[in-house]
């Protein structure tokens, strides 16, 4: 019965053909032109959106942006600086408008009157001053301590408040005792000059500094006591995890391996210090691991740490996508060191950032103290003249029209007339007062106010560099995959190849139905 | 027989399309994420414009500002010496004069030199802060690495490219590296999006920064 068998066999070919495409679990890949076209466009389309092109050029433009504001802020307040000085030698009561011109300022800058600002500049001098102590500690400590450290031992680094519970070691105690007592100095000195300072420019700018500080300081204590911990776990976890470690230890493994990465986690998230310091870590971990792996090293090594239990730390979420694909993990890990490198390397840039804005909120707060003492010498100076113009015996200071009897200096309304008739003693108070006025604005008004536009100008960088950083890791995150993509539609069979293979399997389908339709012992 | 040969690519097209095809489908995944790039790029590209504008719009009513109270300055100066108030005009070139040397400002002197005191002037005691970084102009450690990631895409390369990626998505499944890819671009898309804020909130604090500080130094 060939004819029936025949029948047969047709009846069963497509079910045959399932089963085929079926055990090649659809792993035949099909070459088609058009996708090829498709992939190569969508790869050419991508790398053409040139994603790092432009930002340089716009850099550019904020730092020529930069000079121009800095030319601007510093005209501008040169101009208001001359036209002040003018109006008062034009004014009726030049002596008046000066000291109501410091009185204003006194009021912008710490919310309160001339006493207040005398306060005021007496608490900053003492805050300085401190600070230089604590500085000339700080130096003195680290030109010292690698001296007297033990051989081996890396110093500990110094921190204004001292970490709680440090180590004082003997030889180095009267050191750290010495910058402790200057740190403390600092910190009182700060706490009077906030008191001293109810309001105003400075009380901001003085917030602001602070806050910035004990950020830093809250920061790096707790990155540093994160640290610990993790390096403690992954201690104990790449000890367990070590081929030949004890049995009774091998047990506990996946309990240690928990407890590492939620310490370093908890280091990732503690802040900025401690996520760069989680990303350094990461880093010189993967890059370790990649090399080693490219390498081929074998996975055991006696007093390494093995590379798997490495992975399990610095790459868990690659460690967890291998376990699924079942896949070789070195392309993701070379793909994680890149994702690693770029974010590192961007929160590095953003620490200097950081410190940069910071740096320029100290130059501001320092220079609104310059302008503070100036006004102050501008009253003094006001103030000597007064006695100046006084009899001895005057209750009164103020300026007078008509000179007392044994007055050396007449003073008239207008500072040119006064000065024009006065002696060289009298015009020496009144050129000080002038010049003290126009340095405040030359010395810290206008430095304070190129401060501030400097640090605007680091924030426009900041959001540039981390545009640049979003975009560098996007592209390291598509670049990949899209190679892959363009490079599997080059490849597949070809349709003529198909059908050569669908005919075969057709062929060998009907074959093998035959047979099976064949009674058992037929010939 | 015929009828049950032709029933073949019927199998192999529903197979393709029930097996292969509801696999994931890693070019569709891939054309969303250059889809979003292309968006995130529009909205950083946005709030960096934002904070040009803003500086633009500072520098000239700083600029403008300055004029004004030059010209101020410079009919007030102007009457004196009409006037012949010589000693006045004396003690304000004189004292300008001083001001710009002890504060070592560069400006032009164009004043006569009669400083009204020899006097040195008490300076400012040098600040034991740490100092001011560089500014921006100069060479520094800040400035970005040659490695340094640019950017500034080219928007519609990227449009097209995720299109192309769609469509291949539409009716492909590719070799399971790529799955892989997917998988891994999937777990680190939360990491970039927190750089992306920070871009965002960088560039919104320096625009509303360039406004205020524009206010508070325009208003005399």
């Amino acid at each position: 019965m060939p004819h029936g068998r025949s029948r047969r066999a047709a009846r069963k070919a497509p079910a045959i053909v399932a089963l085929i495409a079926l055990a090649s679990g659809c792993g035949a890949h099909v070459h088609n032109s058009a996708d090829q076209a498709l992939a190569e466009s969508a790869r050419r389309d991508f790398h053409g959106a040139r994603l790092g092109a432009g930002l340089q050029a716009e850099r550019d433009t904020a730092r020529a942006m930069l000079l121009e504001e800095l030319a601007a802020v510093r005209a501008d307040g040169e101009a208001r600086r001359d036209h002040a000085l003018a109006e008062i030698l034009a004014s009726e009561d030049g002596f008046g408008l000066l000291r109501g011109l410091v009185d204003d300022r006194a009021r912008e800058l710490v919310g309160g009157d001339r006493e207040a600002l005398r306060l005021f500049v007496r608490r900053a001098r003492a805050l300085q001053r401190a600070e230089s102590a604590l500085d000339a500690a700080l130096s003195l400590y680290r030109t010292a301590a690698p001296a007297l450290a033990d051989p081996g031992v890396s110093p500990t680094q110094l921190a204004c408040p001292l970490p709680e519970g440090m180590a004082r070691p003997a030889k180095m105690a009267a050191l750290i005792d010495g910058y402790e007592r200057a740190c403390k100095d600092v910190i009182a000195a700060r706490d009077e000059l906030k008191k001293a300072t109810p309001g105003g420019e400075s009380a901001r700018l003085l917030r602001v500094v602070d806050e910035e500080r004990a950020e830093d300081e809250t920061n790096s204590a707790k990155a540093e006591a994160l640290l610990r911990d993790y390096q403690k776990a992954a201690k104990s976890y790449l000890d367990a995890a070590r081929p030949g470690a004890v049995q009774s230890v091998a047990l506990e493994v996946d309990a240690r391996l928990q407890l590492t990465l939620k310490t370093l986690d908890a280091l990732d998230r503690s802040g900025p210090t401690g996520h760069l310091m989680a990303l350094e870590e990461r880093y010189r971990r993967i890059t370790s691991l990649t090399a080693s792996a490219a390498q081929g090293e074998a996975a055991e090594g006696s007093g390494v740490d093995t590379p798997q239990a490495v992975a399990q730390i610095v790459a868990a979420r690659i460690v967890e996508i291998e376990r699924a694909r079942a896949e070789e993990a070195l392309p993701l890990l070379l793909l994680e060191a890149d994702r690693l490198r770029i974010t590192l390397e961007a929160e590095q840039r953003a620490e200097r950032r950081r410190k940069a804005r910071r740096g320029l909120h100290l130059a501001e707060r320092d220079a609104s103290f310059a302008e503070a003492r100036s006004l102050v010498l501008t009253l003094d100076a006001l103030d000597a003249l007064d006695k100046l113009s006084a009899s001895p015996a005057s209750p009164s200071p103020s300026p007078s029209p008509s000179p007392s009897p044994r007055a050396r200096c007449t003073l008239t309304p207008r500072i040119d007339e006064t000065f024009a008739k006065s002696e060289p003693v009298c015009r020496e108070p009144i050129s000080l007062a002038l010049i003290h006025f126009t340095m405040s604005w030359t010395a810290g008004r206008i430095p304070a106010e190129n401060a501030r536009w400097l640090a605007r100008g680091v924030m426009h960088e900041e959001a540039i560099d981390a545009s640049g950083a979003a975009l560098a890791l996007w592209q390291g995150m598509l670049a990949v995959p899209l190679e892959e993509i363009a490079r599997y539609h080059e490849s597949g069979v070809v349709p003529a190849q198909l059908a050569q293979i669908l005919v075969t399997a057709i062929g060998l389908g009907a074959i093998a139905a035959g047979v099976a339709a064949t009674p058992a012992g037929a010939p | 027989m015929k009828r049950s040969f032709a029933l073949i690519p019927v199998v192999l097209g529903a197979l393709l399309l029930a097996g292969c095809a509801s696999s994931p489908r890693p070019e569709t995944a891939i054309a969303g994420a250059v889809t979003t790039l292309y968006q995130r790029v529009g909205e950083l590209e946005a709030a960096r414009a934002d904070i040009v504008r803003a500086r633009q719009r500072n520098l000239e009513a700083l600029r403008q500002n300055t004029e004004r109270t030059r010209a101020e300055t410079a009919i007030l100066v102007g009457s004196w010496r009409l006037s012949k108030h010589d000693e006045r005009l004396a003690l304000y070139e004189g004292v300008l004069a001083t001001a710009r040397r002890e504060g070592g400002a560069p400006e032009a002197s164009t004043q006569r030199n009669s400083a009204p005191s020899k006097r040195r002037i008490p300076t400012p005691e040098p600040s034991t802060s740490p100092p001011a970084p560089p500014a921006p102009d100069a060479p520094d450690a800040l400035a970005p690495s040659s490695s340094a990631p640019e950017g500034g895409a080219d928007r519609a390369m990227l449009a097209t490219s995720a299109q192309s990626l769609a469509l291949l998505g539409a009716h492909r499944s590719p070799a399971e590296q790529i799955v892989t890819y997917v998988l891994y671009l999937q777990s680190v898309r939360a990491e970039i999006g927190r750089i992306e804020e920070r871009a965002r909130s960088s560039a919104k604090d320096a625009a509303q920064g360039a406004t205020i500080t524009g206010a508070a130094t325009t208003s005399r």
